[in-house]
């Protein structure tokens, strides 16, 4: 068991070698660069499948509005103050970080669960694409509370596109990556558009004088549709705030702003948010309600734009399903030690076989909750481990130091934040931030006795080469 | 030169594509024209964008 993790864990350095080293002042990058990936990377195809959502769960035009805003701007806050502050000290990714803290082990554990809910995600996209796709065949998308494949249809428009995918991920990720920042901006505006055309359907005068009646009776009326739980207020706040929780708080967002020149950068998150989780969950909304509620992406953009809506459709689910197939198969690959290419044609087939099951695109809210909390507990352990213990005078670094493959207080405090979160009888969308403040103090907790032992004091602000 | 041209390009056919939803909304542009126009610039804004961020790199 040692020998086969040691050899893991030596191809787990081997993949990440380049980012091994702390970022260099010479590698900073501009702060304009930092908007345009956010701006790219948070309008994709799940914008299409939230959005709509939002007007199925009844949710009211002001509560979406506001919550919206707030939710969004705690994002924001989020990235600024936790994540960036951590990765702009340490110039590190959180791959390299983690190890240090919690040891090879755990990391791979971390990068096995991540590989995994990668490919969950991966697969919702691609049902999303099929609902474009399948307009070809008069396909009957799913139900809303479907969890098996309504027809033998659906499952070969979504195997099929599955292989596609895996395909374009197979035969040169990094081309087609390239691809994708020249589609973004066109997703983007397939959004605004998409609403702007979709409004005069459901009654918008052009002098939009009666928008917001329209608003408030025919999309976002505050009635839930048959079987989806009606949602307020706050349920918008929590998820814009933890719909990238694994990014801010989970910190894995260390990987981009370790490049920036001061934290503050954090704030350039704000061109993500208010672009993908603000306007384009607002115009995928219009869009819903313009063809009567029904969850339906492909049917949305097609009857929106045409042909360019289902061309939309289509390739949003895959820019979104190309990365992340990728970063699964990346994860998997020190598992197996096996080439790319064959690793990712494994973590392909698996991704096309979950997304057959429209469970996970229908479900995609409750499925983005628990994605972020499952990775919470990691955040809250390194922000403890790099802001706290110093102040405490305990000792960072346990497993560098004494060269532990596990840091079992990390698992400890893993499984239980996530036993905690679970057991909690408040909704979903609630429970990651008392789960946050539990890893945080139970991690604390356990350290507390190695206080003030034997290290000399590290400099708080630094970290050792 | 040409760089920047393609540049112009993709971001004409952007705003072109928007103005055209624009005119769709107030009534002055049919949807089927608007469902043609708006593939057909798509596809230009595909070419001279991908281009651009190939001679970028």
């Amino acid at each position: 068991m040692a020998f086969s993790l040691s050899a893991v864990a030596s191809r787990m350095d081997k993949l990440y070698e380049f980012d091994r080293e702390p970022v260099s002042a010479s590698s900073l990058k501009p702060g304009v660069l930092f908007a345009s990936v956010f701006a790219g990377e948070h309008v994709a195809a799940t914008e299409f499948v939230i959005g709509a959502f939002f007007v199925l769960h009844g949710i009211t035009a002001s509560d979406l509005i506001l919550g919206l805003l707030l939710g969004n701007l705690l994002a924001v806050l989020s990235w600024t103050f936790i994540c960036a502050p951590i990765a702009v000290n340490t110039r590190l990714t959180l791959y390299w970080y983690l190890r240090k803290i919690a040891g090879p082990g755990v990391t791979l554990i971390y990068n096995m669960a991540n590989a995994f809910l990668y490919c969950v995600l991966a697969g919702a996209m691609i049902s999303v694409s099929a609902t474009a796709a399948g307009l070809a065949f008069r396909m009957k998308v799913p139900g809303l509370n479907d969890i098996f494949p309504n027809s033998v249809l659906w499952v070969v428009v979504c195997l099929v596109l599955g292989a596609l995918f895996t395909l374009l991920a197979i035969l040169g990720f990094e081309k087609l990556s390239r691809f994708a920042e020249v589609v973004s901006p066109w997703i983007f505006l397939v959004f605004i558009a998409g609403a702007l055309v979709s409004l005069p359907k459901l009654g918008v005068r052009a002098d939009f004088g009666n928008f917001w009646q329209v608003a408030t009776t025919k999309i976002w009326n505050g009635i839930a549709v048959a079987g989806q739980e009606k949602l307020g207020f706050w349920h918008v706040v929590f998820f814009a705030w933890f719909c990238n929780l694994a990014m801010h708080v989970g910190l894995s967002d260390m990987a981009i702003f370790r490049y920036a020149k001061k934290w503050t950068y954090g704030l350039y998150s704000a061109f993500g948010m208010y672009s993908g989780h603000f306007l384009a969950w607002i115009c995928s909304g219009v869009m819903v309600a313009a063809i009567g509620r029904e969850m339906h992406p492909g049917k949305m953009a097609f009857e929106a734009l045409g042909l360019a809506g289902v061309l939309c459709v289509l390739l949003a689910g895959w820019t979104t399903a190309n990365p992340t197939l990728y970063r699964a198969g990346l994860a998997l690959q020190t598992i197996t030690g096996w080439p790319r290419w064959k690793i990712t044609l494994l973590a392909g087939t698996v991704t096309s076989i979950l997304s057959c099951f429209p469970l996970f695109f229908m479900k995609l809210l409750d499925y983005v909750a628990i994605y972020g909390l499952v990775l919470m507990p990691v955040g809250a352990v390194v922000f403890a481990e790099h802001w706290i213990f110093p102040k405490l005078g305990i000792p960072r670094y346990q497993a560098e130091e004494r060269k532990k493959a596990f840091n079992w207080k990390v698992l400890l405090v893993w499984a239980g934040s996530l036993a905690f979160a679970f057991a909690l009888p408040v909704h979903l969308y609630f429970r990651w931030l008392p789960g946050y403040i539990f890893a945080l103090v139970f991690y604390l907790l356990l350290n507390l006795p190695l206080r003030n032992r034997s290290k000399a004091a590290e400099s708080p602000a630094g970290v050792k080469a | 030169m040409k760089k920047k041209l393609l540049q112009i390009i993709s971001i004409a056919a952007l705003v072109a594509c928007l103005v055209m939803a624009g005119l769709n909304f107030s009534g002055k542009m049919p949807t089927p024209a608007l469902k043609l126009w708006f593939l057909l610039i798509s596809v230009v804004y595909f070419v001279a964008a991908t281009a651009y961020v190939s001679r970028k790199a």
